[in-house]
């Protein structure tokens, strides 16, 4: 039996192939994951539009509240919460009380529905942080979510990634903050000779290693 | 190359024609045609819906797009309270003070609890059963209760047809449970609650309510696992169901009958506690040793150092043979000080007072010696109201008297667990008959002024079925005038059993003590045939023969008695103790203590008269508190035997000088009575 020969045209196939399918098909695939992916929610600069016009600005910044009014659990916690609604009420059920800004809040409040806010500074699932910790080392709000007194609508300031992370965790020193400065105080220069001692006189020891966050 | 053919099987028609189906066999036409078929028509398809292939096709198709998902963090949302539950702060774990009902008890817990989700529970540090916060592996594992998907979610009513339920709102069953209340409130209709065990005082109260309003109502309280069974037994022992709390860190043996003490049964976190603390390192002489008899393999046959493997219909028995061990060891020693051997007979004493020496007999149970050849006659010349009844009656109480003082011969120990086995069965009504037959078989006995010693040595030598036959024939009565003895007859008549046996002991105290040595006196003197009969009226009158006998122990002076002297110190012994029974003073202090098995043999070997009666009451109430809660029916009764604990948190020391607090006495065992080791805990 004569042995089978491919056909002379076969040996247009595969180019043809290449050229006019897996090339058109890969340039589609590569432009719809830049067009589709880009993780705008966890870089720097992602502002997305909250359900509530809450602005830091007027109340942190001109009014001078204490962040940790809101974000109470924040010293106690890992996480510092965006507050429960009726903390908002406590005020703004005798201020503004007919503000249209303010309509989600108050319906929020009727109805017992919580508000959905949008995340801003997220983490992967990955990373374990504890806002307690870093209170009690008094290392300020500033140094992570920035002048968020200034911020009309809370923005990503800072990359949050590993090297930010470890930055800091390999000199905390010029970080930490002595005991007569508040971790809310927005205006502080830190002291670039300041040793890695805690307020409390305690030397802090952050983890540098893999599983001080990826735990 | 050759191209071959394909093989062709060639039809056999030469052998049997073989068939592969009865469809085949019956050459049905339909079926004919689908025998070259491997499978039958779709059966390789499933009848409907989606085939293997198609499955196939699409899951690959869906798992490798799922890791496009990937590619793009999620949006995340930041979702707080409206309304903020107080103290909580998400993430952190909350902690409360709380409790728990398991099987109608309540247990004191410390929940943990995060964002408002209980999810580990711990015994309170603070609450006694916890023993520093260990917790019960079932009310630990009971907070997955809130989590069960089968809990039911809602109310639920059967439907009209009643063929099925269906789901309610509150509202709807609460407007049912009213017209239903309503409807059998009218025409005064029985039902029936049944709630699990709870200890609510408000749910107590809603039920007394339920039961004011309703009277027909019935109101059921069950648990499938509870203390109830331990509830009861302590309500037959102390009159009030109270809860049991096994101080096992005292026990220094601890025997388990069919109990888990350590897994199931009571408080099992204290108990642990209590056992582990009781086998610490640092002093192994003092380590508690666990004896494990159990139907299955529990965690307390495992860490026990010996286990049993019995039937579970077994362990009742087992707890008769342990239960008659004491009390045989202690018939035993007493048979060997009596008389050099564990095994012969220690009624030599009640011989010689019935008998005499050969060929003579003792008329009137001691009241005097006479011959071969001096019957009749004689002996009515001799006693003093002749065959009189007056006669009669001193007789049988001179009788009586012996047999009531001597502990031993009053009761035999080890009958009395064969009496309770037969007292709990049907063989009661037969056996009521008992008494009458002992009176009738000691009739000639009573009247042996002319009856020689025969007699009382047939009934001697068949002592045991006698005394097997009092006990029965004592708790038959009881049984039979159970109404009027309360509502445990078995408890009452032991009681008046042991209360005889101490009068016994009085009596002898007053006037028996003296003579009975001096009758018993070894030396030859009861022997002697020296017939001077005493005309006075003291009870033991016979025993003053001569006045030869040496004046034996005398009461605080036992240790006047020779070793040899077996008859002889043994009394001095006997009533020695019951005179410590009248000594405010150590000597009453002595009396509270009952001894070590072993210390009580000491006593007797050396003719200490310190040996108390208490000794003997321990056994005997030991006996009865075992089978008095110990059903022969074989069933398993977790932690019945409440009474016989290892410490009912009762002073121990308040034993017989109560002597209706019986189980109470009990719980004197495992302190001060041993075999060989020393403190034994009878646990069921």
């Amino acid at each position: 039996m004569a042995r089978y020969l491919f056909p002379r045209w076969s040996n247009k196939v595969l180019p043809i192939l290449i050229f006019w399918v897996l090339g058109p098909l890969g340039t589609a695939g590569i432009a719809a994951a830049v067009y589709y992916t880009p993780n705008d929610n966890i870089n720097v600069g992602y502002r997305p539009k909250q359900p509530v016009p809450y602005s830091h600005k007027l109340h942190a910044g001109e009014m001078g509240m204490d962040c940790r009014y809101c974000h109470s659990p924040v010293e106690r916690g890992a996480m510092a919460t965006v507050p429960p609604t009726q903390v908002c009420m406590n005020c703004h059920s005798k201020v503004r009380t007919d503000s249209v800004k303010l309509l989600a809040v108050r319906d929020s409040n009727g109805n017992g529905m919580p508000i959905q806010w949008r995340r801003v500074h997220n983490l992967p699932d990955y990373v374990y942080f504890d806002h307690s910790a870093h209170m009690a080392a008094k290392v300020g709000c500033v140094e992570c979510h920035g002048r968020i007194d200034q911020e009309e609508v809370v923005e990503q300031k800072k990359s949050l990634s590993m090297v930010f992370c470890l930055e800091c965790h390999r000199d905390p020193g010029p970080h930490l903050r002595p005991a007569d400065v508040s971790v809310t105080d927005m205006e502080w220069t830190p002291d670039p000779k300041h040793g890695p001692v805690a307020a409390n006189g305690r030397t802090v020891y952050p983890p540098t290693h893999c599983s001080g966050c990826h735990r | 190359m050759s191209k071959r053919s394909p093989y062709v099987f060639a039809e056999d028609r030469s052998g049997q024609k073989l068939w592969r189906s009865l469809a085949e066999l019956e050459q049905k036409p339909e079926l004919i045609a689908q025998l070259p078929a491997e499978f039958p028509p779709n059966i390789t398809e499933p009848p409907d819906g989606m085939s293997r292939r198609t499955f196939f096709n699409l899951m690959g198709a869906s798992a490798a797009l799922a890791g496009l998902a990937a590619c793009r963090s999620p949006d995340e949302k930041i979702v707080p309270y409206a309304q903020a539950p107080e103290e909580q702060i998400p993430g952190a774990a909350l902690y409360y003070a709380t409790a728990t009902t398991f099987g109608g008890t309540a247990i004191g817990l410390i929940v943990e609890s995060h964002d408002g989700r209980p999810t580990k529970l711990e015994g309170n540090p603070a609450h006694p059963d916890s023993a520093g916060g260990g917790l019960v592996p079932w009310v630990q594992a009971s907070v997955l209760d809130l989590y069960d998907p089968d809990r039911s979610q809602q109310p639920r009513q059967k439907s009209a047809t009643g063929d099925k339920f269906e789901d309610r709102t509150w509202s709807q069953a609460t407007d049912a449970l009213k017209a239903l209340g309503q409807k059998l409130r009218g025409q005064g209709a029985r039902f029936v609650v049944l709630t699990g065990g709870h200890r609510s005082p408000t749910l107590q109260a809603q039920l007394d309510a339920l039961k004011a309003a309703m009277p027909g109502v019935r109101i059921v309280r069950w648990e499938p696992v509870s203390r109830d069974a331990q509830r009861e037994g302590a309500r037959i022992a102390f009159g009030k169901p109270f809860e049991t709390v096994l101080d096992v860190a005292k026990a220094k043996v601890i025997v388990t009958l069919d109990a888990d003490i350590l897994g199931t049964d009571g408080s099992v976190v204290k108990q642990s506690r209590g056992f582990a603390d009781g086998r610490s390192l640092e002093d192994p002489a003092a380590m508690n040793r666990l004896y494990a008899i159990e139907s299955t393999f529990s965690v307390t046959g495992s860490a026990a150092d010996h286990r049993l493997r019995l039937k579970s219909r077994d362990v009742s028995a087992f707890a008769f043979a342990l239960a008659a061990v004491p009390p045989l060891l202690l018939f035993f020693c007493y048979q060997h000080a009596a008389t050099g051997s564990a095994f012969a007979s220690a009624q030599q004493r009640y011989y010689a007072l019935s008998d005499g020496p050969p060929d003579c007999f003792r008329y009137g149970f001691g009241a005097g010696i006479g011959c071969r050849g001096e019957h009749g006659e004689f002996v009515a010349h001799n006693l003093a109201g002749g065959y009189g009844l007056v006669a009669a009656l001193g007789t049988t109480g001179r009788r009586m008297l012996h047999h009531v003082a001597d502990v031993l011969n009053f009761a035999p120990l080890a009958a009395l667990p064969l009496a309770a086995l037969l007292a709990r069965g049907r063989l009661i009504r037969i056996l009521a008959l008992a008494v009458a037959a002992q009176i009738a078989a000691y009739a000639p006995f009573y009247f042996d002024g002319s009856y020689p010693g025969g007699g009382a040595r047939m009934f001697a030598d068949a002592l045991p079925l006698e005394h097997v036959l009092t006990v029965v024939g004592l708790v038959a009565l009881a049984h039979r005038f159970r109404r009027r003895l309360g509502p445990d007859p078995f408890a009452r008549a032991t009681a008046i059993t042991f209360a005889l046996a101490l009068a016994g002991f009085a009596v002898g105290r007053l006037g028996l003590a003296d003579c009975a040595t001096e009758l018993a006196d070894g030396n030859g003197h009861l022997f002697g045939l020296t017939v001077a009969p005493h005309r006075d009226r003291h009870p033991c009158a016979g025993g003053h023969v001569g006045h030869q006998g040496r004046e034996l122990g005398r009461p605080g002076d036992g240790g006047a008695a020779k070793l040899g002297d077996h008859i002889a110190w043994l009394n001095a012994r006997l009533f020695g103790g019951a005179t410590r029974l009248h000594r405010a003073d150590q000597g009453a202090h002595r009396f509270f203590h009952a001894k070590r098995l072993g210390q009580v043999r000491r006593d007797l070997l050396d003719g200490d008269p310190q040996t108390p009666s208490a000794d003997f009451s321990v056994f005997q109430q030991l006996a009865f508190d075992l089978h008095r809660h110990i059903n022969g029916n074989g069933k398993r009764q977790p932690l019945i035997t409440t009474a016989v604990a290892v410490d009912l948190r009762v002073d121990a020391n308040h034993f017989t000088a109560h002597i209706e607090q019986w189980a109470t006495g009990v719980a004197r065992i495992d302190r001060n009575i041993g075999l060989q080791k020393g403190n034994i805990a009878f646990v069921r």
